[in-house]
């Protein structure tokens, strides 16, 4: 390492020598000339401006972007806020303290801090939060963090995968030969022209060497950004309880799940089975035409129309849509009275609301009456609130008998009821928009539709699509409860597998490592 | 301008009375005045406007904007104005709130509502808080006639023409085979609420642009029902109501007509008064009113010039004639008897009388033309007579019960 440095040192000298003398013996021909002022002023003037833009460039446009945390899409409201308070650390100790990010001290630290201030965001009572996470789930963390950030490095940073601690030591040194050479320049400028060479220092001082120290300082602090966040992700599926499966299985449900998102028919039919179902699930008042809504779904006449509430409970459909690759099953929930959903009404809707993907709050068009409505979606909204670790699944809000309303002797579609002109279109904007006002905060998107045999509107070209756009973030929900109906299968194997004194050996030695 | 109104036409009307004892007056004229009050009872959208713009012929637009709070859970519409209403119609919009109890309407509306109107849409079967609070009313005031209306039947057929006649009997049972649809829920709905009510309507009442031939069906049936239910005087007004429908066909000797009517009916009751001489002033009182109103109707301020050019067209006839009948009424014994009965239909038939006259002197001055004096005399002598032979007519079984 000495070696090495000495080695630099000369040859940096060795290269500047012939530069460093043309420079001195010019400076002394144009002071002896009297030119030494009109020469020097330009290119101070020049110097000057470089180092504006330099300052400019670097201050608007970031050399390399931020690494931005993913948030994924089965992060519940909780969860995104965890990983807000992870980015807001990483960006903190950046900003705040740029010259430890070089030393691998800080990323241990930071990695302790950050576990405890994670643990305790989602255990606030407990008193060692930390301790409450079991050690294969921390394992599963590291692994999968470690895996991550070097997948990242070789990606983003050139030669990354060659990049060790003493690279990044010694970009601060590379900084520090160019502070000296620096320092010997202008000591033999200033023998020459003692003034002018004083006020050059000054601004080269104020000039190059901050963009070369921004520059630096953004190369450790992208890594250190990076490095932060990917930990602070896993350390959010460790704190949910979502990596009790395990690393390995933890990835292999992941990459099933990005298969299962692609675009019609990619998935195949492993990916499917597991996470590729989505379940749709209907509520609404009695009559609001639930029934005929899913026989439209379905495309087959399926469920039992009745011109009479039935007594009947919930009823299950499969079905294969286009546009959508998975699998769709659709609960039929039994609507509840005007008065507003009953206990057992809500008890059952809301044991099929955690099943499912996307809720289907089905409305009559022609019904204003909707405070039901509202307490049913008031009782689902509350219930999840209080489980953090649960996802809430979308609302969609499906306006039906489109044909009822006014002028209610027409029917003449399609209907462009966005911006249509025609009565029957306007009727129908109008009863959207109450929807809207009346229920609007619940609901993620208002379709109206018809669903009466014969005349069928809004199924395929509103309704099928605005299931699609909800199934991103559908099949967010399908692959959190799948990763969470396994923990709690599991669980109960592995605590006999794993004797509970190898167990708390293991953590001991591995926070004792982290800790180090 | 009030006040400058006022004086003007007390100056007119003599003899003078206090505004603020008049209008501690017409406040009594308008309680004591026989106006139907229909109690609407049911969900939103279940058709109670359409049942109001049925029977009024105001603007849906009109009375969604005239119901004002009445009640925690109710509101009230006087037609065509809370100054001189003609009809009342109260609306329980709380039966769609969780946990409506109907006590509070109950007492509200005890003595006051001489129909109960329910509205229930036929395809509509969550009725659970109707049901239960129309128990509790009936069982508070069984006298009280309650009408039920099943309406939006065109929803059981959609995009289909109502039936050419109407198909239901007075209890609304189809006296013709029905759309299947329509049978079920029907049958399901008389099960439901027949113990509960006097009559079962089924109605469909739709606003032109829906699109049906027949845009009140089962309208008729609602009127004759409810002429046969409401107490005699309010039947009358009802009729008048309908009747002045009928005949009229100036937009603003149509508007003019309810408030004409009830300002009329409010004279009547002044007349029926028997203490002498105190009704001439009333009477007065009433008739500017009523001009005053009917001058914000034609959207024309009411100009002394405009009283004084009337009043001279007219004479001052109507005044001087319920003042010899005042002094009738000085006559003890027969007098106050003859008294009542002439004086009410007096009273009524000249502020009728006026009212129309009036109308047709306003129509005059908005097409810019000057009103003919004697034919504008000859007009209000033909409506008194008119009016005078229907009032006696009307109050002639009355008077007998």
């Amino acid at each position: 390492m000495k070696v090495s440095t000495w080695r630099l040192i000369l040859l940096g000298l060795l290269l500047a020598t012939p530069v460093l003398t043309l420079s001195a013996f010019g400076s002394l021909y144009l002071w002896q000339q009297g030119l030494s002022l009109w020469v020097w002023w330009p290119m101070m003037g020049a110097m000057f401006i470089g180092w504006y833009l330099a300052w400019y460039w670097q201050r608007s446009r970031v050399l390399l972007l931020p690494p931005e945390i993913e948030v994924e899409p089965h992060f519940t409201d909780r969860d995104r806020e965890a990983a807000q308070r992870v980015e807001a650390r990483a960006r903190a100790t950046v900003r705040e303290q740029p010259d430890k990010l070089t030393e691998p001290n800080c990323y241990i630290q930071s990695a302790r801090e950050l576990a405890d201030d994670l643990a305790r965001f989602y255990n606030p009572k407990a008193v060692d939060a930390v301790d409450r996470l079991t050690v294969p789930e921390i394992l599963a963390a590291i692994e999968l963090a470690a895996e991550d950030l070097g997948e990242l490095v070789s990606k983003y940073a050139p030669g990354g995968h060659l990049l060790t601690i003493g690279d990044l030591k010694n970009a601060t040194k590379l900084a520090g030969y160019y502070d000296t050479g620096m320092a010997a320049y202008w000591g033999i400028m200033a023998i020459f022209d003692p003034i002018n060479t004083a006020l050059r220092y000054v601004a080269s001082q104020a000039g190059s060497t901050a963009p070369m120290r921004l520059l630096q300082n953004q190369l450790t602090g992208w890594f250190y950004e990076a490095f932060l966040t990917r930990l602070g992700k896993y350390l959010i599926e460790v704190n949910s309880g979502r990596l009790r499966v395990g690393a390995r299985r933890y990835r292999e449900l992941r990459a099933q799940m990005q298969i299962a998102s692609q675009p019609n028919g990619t998935a195949t039919p492993e990916a499917a089975d597991a996470v590729g179902s989505v379940t749709v699930t209907l509520l609404g008042q009695v009559q609001a035409g639930k029934s005929s809504l899913v026989n439209a779904l379905l495309g087959e006449q399926r469920a039992g129309v009745s011109a009479v509430p039935s007594s009947e409970g919930a009823r299950r459909y499969e079905v294969q849509s286009p546009g959508i690759a998975s699998r769709l099953i659709v609960h039929d929930t039994h609507g509840y009275g005007h008065e507003g959903p009953r206990a057992d009404q809500v008890e059952q809707t809301l044991e099929l609301a955690r099943q499912s993907d996307v809720l289907l709050l089905v409305l009559h068009g022609r019904n204003p009456a909707r405070k039901a409505d509202l307490a049913m979606l008031e009782k689902l909204s509350a219930w999840f609130a209080a489980r953090p670790d649960l996802k809430a699944p979308p609302i969609v809000a499906v306006m039906t008998h489109v044909d009822l309303l006014t002028p209610a002797m027409e029917w003449a579609p399609p209907y462009n009821w966005v911006d249509g002109k025609r009565p029957k279109e306007q009727s129908i904007r109008d009863a959207v928009q109450a929807i809207q006002e009346q229920l609007g905060t619940h609901l993620e998107a208002i379709v109206p539709v018809n669903t009466a045999a014969g005349k069928l509107f809004g199924i395929d070209e509103g309704l099928l699509p605005a299931l699609a756009v909800q199934l991103s973030e559908a099949r967010g929900v399908a692959f959190l409860r799948t990763l969470k109906a396994e923990a709690d299968r599991d669980k109960i194997r592995r605590t006999f597998q794993q004797t509970w004194e190898l167990g708390k050996e293991t953590a001991r030695n591995v926070w004792a490592a982290f800790r180090r | 301008m009030f006040q400058k109104w006022w004086q003007s036409i007390g100056a007119l009307f003599a003899p003078k009375m206090e505004e603020q004892a008049l209008e501690n007056k017409l406040g009594e004229l308008r309680e004591r005045s026989p106006i139907p009050v229909f109690w609407l009872f049911g969900k939103t959208q279940s058709g109670k406007s359409s049942v109001v713009h049925f029977l009024t012929r105001a603007e849906h637009a009109e009375i969604g904007s005239g119901f004002r709070p009445c009640t925690r859970h109710s509101s009230l519409y006087d037609f065509p104005d809370d100054q001189a209403p003609l009809m009342q119609f109260l609306d329980t919009r709380g039966v769609d709130e969780p946990g409506y109890d109907a006590a509070e309407d109950i007492a509200a509306f005890e003595s006051r509502a001489h129909v109960m109107i329910v509205t229930v849409k036929v395809l509509d079967h969550a009725q659970e808080n109707v049901l239960a609070a129309l128990r509790k009313i009936r069982t508070a005031r069984p006298q009280r006639p309650v009408i039920l209306l099943l309406t939006c039947l065109h929803e059981a057929y959609p995009q289909q023409q109502h039936p050419d006649n109407y198909v239901f009997d007075a209890q609304g049972r189809p006296t013709a085979p029905l759309p299947e649809l329509l049978q079920q829920n029907l049958d399901a709905q008389l099960t439901r609420f027949g113990p509960l009510v006097d009559r079962i309507i089924p109605i469909d009442l739709t606003r032109p642009i829906e699109g049906y031939h027949q845009p009140e069906y089962g309208g008729e049936m609602l009127r004759s029902t409810l002429l046969e239910m409401l107490p005699a005087a309010q039947s009358q007004i009802l009729q008048a109501v309908d009747q002045s429908f009928a005949s009229i066909h100036d937009l603003y000797a149509r508007k003019a007509m309810p408030t004409i009517l009830a300002y009329s009916s409010m004279a009547a009751t002044a007349g029926a008064v028997p203490v002498p001489l105190v009704d001439t002033a009333l009477l007065a009182g009433v008739q500017s009113a009523m001009l005053h109103q009917l001058a914000k109707l034609y959207g024309q301020p009411l100009s002394r010039e405009r009283i004084a050019e009337l009043a001279a067209a007219l004479g001052v006839g109507f005044v001087g004639r319920q003042v010899a009948r005042s002094l009738l009424k000085f006559i003890p014994v027969v007098g106050t008897a003859v008294g009542v009965v002439t004086g009410a239909v007096l009273a009524g038939a000249s502020t009728y009388a006026l009212g129309k006259a009036f109308c047709v002197y306003y129509r005059a001055v908005l097409d810019g033309k000057t009103p003919d004096p004697n034919e504008l005399k000859r007009y209000y002598e033909e409506q008194f007579t008119q009016a005078q032979a229907t009032w006696n007519r009307l109050r002639t079984p009355e008077k007998a019960s």
